[in-house]
């Protein structure tokens, strides 16, 4: 089932958490295995800061069990917060701060670091270390944040939303920087509100709405779980009639707009046979033909009745 | 810990680069020493030692509550605390590193004030760099968890802003850090009392100005550390990292326990009022300072440095190591052993001499300039007068103020003295007002005050020591009277005339016994019971042995170092002993045995020899009272404390007394070592008061001259008549002639005009006819004709060589009276009653009858009517001296 194997870092289960009326989280269980990048996936409000703010020991939830690292993060914050890497959702520091001053004061909390040098390197910060906080740029402020959360060498990476409100550029800069850790079996847990970024950098994610996780398993999982179902777009010389192909074996829905047919197929490669078959026998021509699998943006949208913008 | 050093550190960075924050470190704080040294102090050092203190503290509430404080606040609402809670880092250390990089940020900001209060204002250095480290520690400490308690109870900047200004303007105005605490309104001082704040200011002022030892402000100084602990326990524990937490209102209150050590502490002053007094006496001492400069400015204080060299010196405390004192503007600048004289200095050989602060006489009273100008000639350069004319007491203030003192020494008054209706006081013809009942204690204390009155000196003597009833003051109006005092931060010192007076005095709170008791020996106790009440004790030996019968100051007038300053009038003066009482025991060696006893318990014994008494005169008779200290057993350098620190540090008044840096350039140099042998304070080489040499040779010039004058008997007085009127006109035979005497010059509205008429006794051809209206307005009113017999008028005429004086009346039949003025009587008459009937009569007064007057000093002789109120008319002829 999993694309890698390894001892859960992460347990929960059954975790709620409220503030006042309002239900953050219902109930929300699942596990990260060592080593890899496992994401919470949704809309905004749907409980994934609380989740891993939760995990992070700066909040309480109200009931169910957490453990990170194999401690509890409510009662074993000072420990765990040793152990454990993050990166804010909305990271700010003084505007007179130097990057490099930033990097070595942080590092200085932690029993265990790496040389700030290096990572100033690898987080492409080596020129600006003498620069100040506020002259930097929102790339180098999220690369900075990025590798604040890296100073001591954490068993689990936390990052939310790491791609907030950047630009399109920028944020294929941090997808690479994301992907290295990956490709470096780290252990990580981002939440996202972005169905490519959750494609492209997790091993697994979870479907979080309203606080519960409507679906968990690997991207791929996740789209075969929707079905192995597919959309064709056909468009004929002559036209035929919508029953006509909504009757064809394999055929589920079919609509007609702007002399296009949009059909909604499983399995495909049956439905294909049929129209092909129902268009030589009709002698009809075939002028195009589309088919279209499902995306992780589908399965969202099956899976909550909207689209994740909404 | 580490953890907390490193974030401090770099918030010390950060802020270094920020022009704001370097602008309220640095720029902002110099601003305020200069300006509060320059406008209120006048630049002058004393000034600037006065209100160092409070420029540190206001730096030490800004850079807390606005500092420290909104930069927390800040940090919380910016949000860049939130990043600092995903590290493995407790609040603690956020607190602390706040509070810890605050402080490290005053360190420099002191030192670079202390800097500039040196260099610029010159101030003295009154505090260790020990005491300043923990005053400002301390402070730091306190205000810091203030200052973050408000940050953490807010839950927005805006409504921290409002929180630090409930909390600012208080502390900015009601601490003492503004305005001075002295001078606030006594409502006021009670609310100062309960504000962190003042405690900082006053422990400051306490140690600069008044050279306490910090270990006196240990209550305040653990009151400041122990609301530094609760602060931060506060901060600590109500720290949130998130803006979005918010803080219940409950838990708001609770902050307010911050405060509770300082309700104790205002609840503890205002219950014990005399702890408030010191705040009054460090703005004395501040007036004090601000007036020297005054008259240093006055142009006529020489600018230019001088040392004295090779001298021996004793500090006011201890015979000096130092050979060397350099005195500069008024002040002394340098105390030390072979010191190099600044460049252009008058450099004095001290060799085989002294050096002394100069001399505070704890016991005078001022009858006008001359008694102050006497003083400093004998080396006296503070007079703490017991009661005198406050109206005189506030134009030599304000003559002192304008820098026109500087021919006579410093002068500290109780004005009006505090006694009964008819007690001691009231019988030498000022007229004073009296008080009968304690509830009025505090209307007429402050009524003093408002005169003038530096402290209160109250009378509380029966008389019945010397056999005498006089009206006193209740033990409880005593009490009321020194309560009063001591709310307003005066001091109270009590007049006795036995021991029983001088126990209950004690027991009532005074500060001060003036005079010792001759009644009866002490009892054995007595030294230690007036140590443990800390009060101070003025023996006045010299006029206690004239109440003994003995002139006490006889050996002054054959003291060749002493004689050649001495006028007529002194040396009268100091033939004289009271007249003794029939009945009248006078054990003087109880005051000897009570001085050991005293001194054996640590009771400071403070030099006053009370002049003018019989026996005594200004400035001279403290030399005869240091010599009477000695014979009652005090060490000759213990008799030189009594005139120098002890009397300084007794009245508060701290500029002086000693010889040290920064201190009044007021000092004594004699001949010889009176350190060991007391009376070489007599063999005077100079005398300076702030820096100015007293000119003693014009004082003896000028005594020579008036001395030769009054030597002979005034030409035209052989024959001892005065005035037979018989040429129709009121021509005398000697002196400057008849003038009219009225009461109008005390103020009183009493009318009189004289005129020769025909027809005198014996049917000689006339005589002169004096007429007038007595009336009301003056206590003791007058109105009549005077004879003045000196050349001049008021100049003294000697006619000892006549006994008596004799003269014809006639008239209304009412009461008249001759009333005979003489210089050493000083202005209060003596006189003798007269009927003038229908018909002429004689009338022969010897001089003695008027209060033992010898006629050697005749100022005048005045026939007057009153004191019934009533239009008079009267005659006289043949007026003569016999």
């Amino acid at each position: 089932m999993s694309a890698r194997n390894g001892s859960a870092i992460v347990q929960v289960s059954g975790l709620r958490k409220s503030y006042g009326e309002v239900e953050a989280i219902r109930d929300i269980s699942f596990e990260i295995r060592e080593g890899e990048v496992f994401g919470l996936l949704g809309p905004n409000g749907a409980g994934k800061t609380s989740t891993i703010e939760i995990l992070e020991g700066l909040r309480q939830p109200d009931a169910g069990t957490v453990r990170v690292c194999g401690l509890e993060p409510a009662r074993e914050s000072q420990q765990l917060k040793q152990r454990i890497g993050a990166q804010l959702q909305n990271t700010i520091l003084p505007d007179k701060i130097t990057v490099e001053e930033a990097l070595r004061l942080f590092a200085s909390f932690y029993e265990r670091t790496i040389a700030v040098d290096d990572l100033m390197e690898r987080f492409g910060l080596g020129e600006k270390r003498r620069a100040y906080y506020e002259t930097l740029s929102g790339g180098q402020k999220q690369r900075l944040a990025l590798a604040l959360a890296l100073v001591n060498t954490p068993e689990l990476v936390l990052l939310d939303e790491p791609t907030a409100g950047l630009d399109a550029m920028v944020r294929r800069d941090i997808y690479a920087l994301i992907e290295q850790l990956r490709a470096e079996h780290r252990t990580v847990l981002l939440t996202t509100h972005y169905i490519e970024e959750a494609e492209r950098l997790c091993d697994r994610v979870a479907i979080v709405d309203h606080g519960r996780i409507v679906a968990l398993g690997t991207p791929r999982e996740l789209v075969r779980k929707s079905g192995e179902g597919a959309r064709i777009e056909v468009r004929l010389e002559k036209p035929a009639s919508a029953g006509r192909l909504r009757g064809l074996d394999a055929v589920l829905e079919c609509a007609e707009r702007d002399g296009a047919y949009f059909l909604r197929v499983d399995p495909v490669a049956k439905a294909v046979v049929a129209l092909v078959h129902m268009i030589e026998t009709e002698g009809n021509t075939l002028v195009d033909l589309h088919i279209t699998r499902p995306s992780l943006e589908d399965v969202f949208v099956e899976m909550t009745g909207r689209s994740i913008e909404d | 810990m580490m953890a907390a050093i490193r974030i401090a550190l770099l918030n010390i960075r950060l802020a270094m680069r920020t022009k704001v924050a370097l602008f309220f470190t640095f720029i902002f704080p110099l601003i305020f020493l200069f300006a509060y040294g320059g406008i209120f102090a006048h630049g002058s050092p004393a000034g600037m030692a006065f209100l160092f203190g409070p420029v540190i503290v206001l730096q030490v509430i800004g850079s807390s509550l606005w500092g420290l404080g909104m930069r927390s606040v800040a940090e919380r609402e910016r949000g860049s605390l939130r990043r600092y809670r995903l590290a493995p880092i407790g609040p603690g250390a956020i607190v602390m590193s706040s509070m810890l990089a605050g402080y490290l940020l005053l360190i420099p900001t002191v030192a670079v004030m202390l800097g500039c209060a040196r260099l610029f204002f010159h101030m003295p250095m009154t505090i260790s760099i020990l005491d300043l480290w923990i005053l400002v520690t301390a402070g730091s400490f306190a205000f810091a968890g203030f200052g973050l308690t408000i940050a953490s109870v807010a839950n927005t900047m805006q409504e921290a802003q409002v929180y630090n200004n409930i909390a600012f303007f208080p502390l900015l105005f009601l601490s003492g850090a503004t305005i001075p605490l002295g001078a606030l309104p006594h409502w006021l001082q009670s609310v100062a009392a309960f504000l962190p704040a003042t405690y900082l200011v006053s422990a400051f002022q306490g140690v600069m100005s008044q050279s306490e030892p910090l270990l006196r402000h240990t209550p305040e100084l653990l009151a400041l550390i122990t609301s530094g602990f609760f602060g931060s326990a506060f901060a600590w524990k109500l720290f949130r990292w998130e803006k979005d937490e918010k803080i219940s209102k409950s838990a708001k209150l609770w902050a307010l326990i911050f405060l509770f050590p300082f309700l104790g502490m205002g609840a503890w002053m205002n219950a014990n009022g005399s702890a408030m007094a010191g705040w009054s006496r460090a703005l004395n001492n501040l007036d004090n300072s601000g007036q020297s400069q005054t008259s240093g400015s006055a142009a006529k204080v020489s600018k230019g440095p001088f040392a004295i060299e090779h001298v021996g010196v004793f500090d006011g405390e201890h015979v000096s190591p130092a050979d060397t004192v350099i005195v500069q503007d008024g002040r002394i600048l340098a105390v030390g052993s072979g010191l190099k004289p600044p460049s252009g200095a008058q450099v004095i050989d001290g060799r085989g001499d002294t050096l002394l602060p100069g001399l505070i006489d704890a016991h005078v009273h001022v009858l006008d300039r001359d008694a102050l100008k006497q003083s400093l000639v004998f080396g006296v350069t503070t007079d703490l007068d017991m009661f005198m004319d406050w109206k005189l007491a506030r134009q030599i203030r304000k003559e002192q103020a304008a820098g026109q003192d500087l021919d006579y020494a410093d002068l500290r008054s109780a004005g009006t003295v505090v006694t009964a209706p008819g007690g001691h006081g009231t019988e030498y013809g000022l007229k004073i007002p009296t008080l009968s009942s304690p509830q009025d204690a505090r209307a007429f204390v402050d009524a003093r005050i408002a005169e003038g009155s530096d402290y209160i000196k109250i009378i509380y003597d029966d008389g019945r020591a010397y056999e005498m009833h006089l009206p006193t003051l209740s033990k409880a109006t005593m009490a009321a009277v020194v309560e009063a005092a001591h709310r307003r931060g005066k001091m109270a010192v009590a007049h006795i005339g036995s021991y029983q007076g001088a126990r209950d005095a004690i027991n009532a709170g005074a500060d001060g016994l003036m005079h010792l008791f001759i009644d009866r020996a002490p009892d054995a106790d007595f030294g230690q019971f007036v140590a443990e009440h800390h009060a101070f004790v003025v023996p006045t030996l010299s006029v206690l042995k004239s109440i003994c019968g003995t002139p006490s100051g006889e050996p002054l007038i054959s003291d060749p170092e002493i004689s050649p300053y001495l006028p007529e009038s002194a040396i009268v003066s100091l033939k004289q002993s009271f007249p003794q009482r029939p009945g009248e025991h006078c054990d003087y060696d109880a005051a000897p045995a009570s001085i050991r006893l005293l001194q054996a318990a640590g009771v400071p014994i403070l030099a006053g020899a009370d002049a003018p008494n019989p026996g005594t005169t200004f400035g001279a008779s403290l030399h005869r009272e240091l010599e009477l200290l000695v014979e009652a057993g005090l060490t000759p350098q213990a008799a030189l404390v009594a005139a120098t620190s002890a009397p300084a540090h007794a009245f508060h008044l701290e500029d002086r007394g000693r010889i040290a840096p920064g201190l009044r350039a007021d000092l004594l140099l004699v001949k010889g070592d009176p350190t060991t042998d007391i009376k070489a304070t007599r063999a005077i080489v100079a005398v300076w008061k702030l820096g100015v040499q007293a000119d003693r040779e014009a004082w003896r010039a000028q005594v020579e001259r008036a001395n030769k004058t009054a030597a002979g008997a005034p030409a035209g007085s052989e024959s001892g008549l005065v005035s037979d009127f018989d040429a129709g006109t009121p021509a005398t035979n000697f002196g400057s002639g008849w003038v009219k005497s009225t009461d109008s010059m005390m103020g009183g509205k009493s009318a009189a005009d004289f005129k020769v008429v025909d027809g005198g006794a014996q049917g000689s051809k006339g005589s002169l006819e004096i007429y007038g209206d007595i009336l009301p307005g003056y206590a003791f009113p007058w109105a009549g004709a005077m004879f003045m017999p000196g050349a001049q008028p008021f100049a003294p005429a000697n006619l000892s060589s006549r006994k008596a004086i004799s003269f014809w009346a006639k008239g209304d039949g009412r009461t008249y009276r001759v009333m005979m003025f003489a210089s050493s009587a000083g202005p209060i008459p003596a006189w003798q009653n007269f009927v003038a009937g229908p018909d002429w009569k004689h009338y022969t007064f010897p001089f003695a009858s008027f209060r033992g007057m010898d006629g050697h000093d005749l100022e005048g002789v005045l026939f007057s009517g009153g004191p019934e109120p009533g239009k008079f008319s009267f005659q006289i002829d043949d007026v003569q001296f016999e």
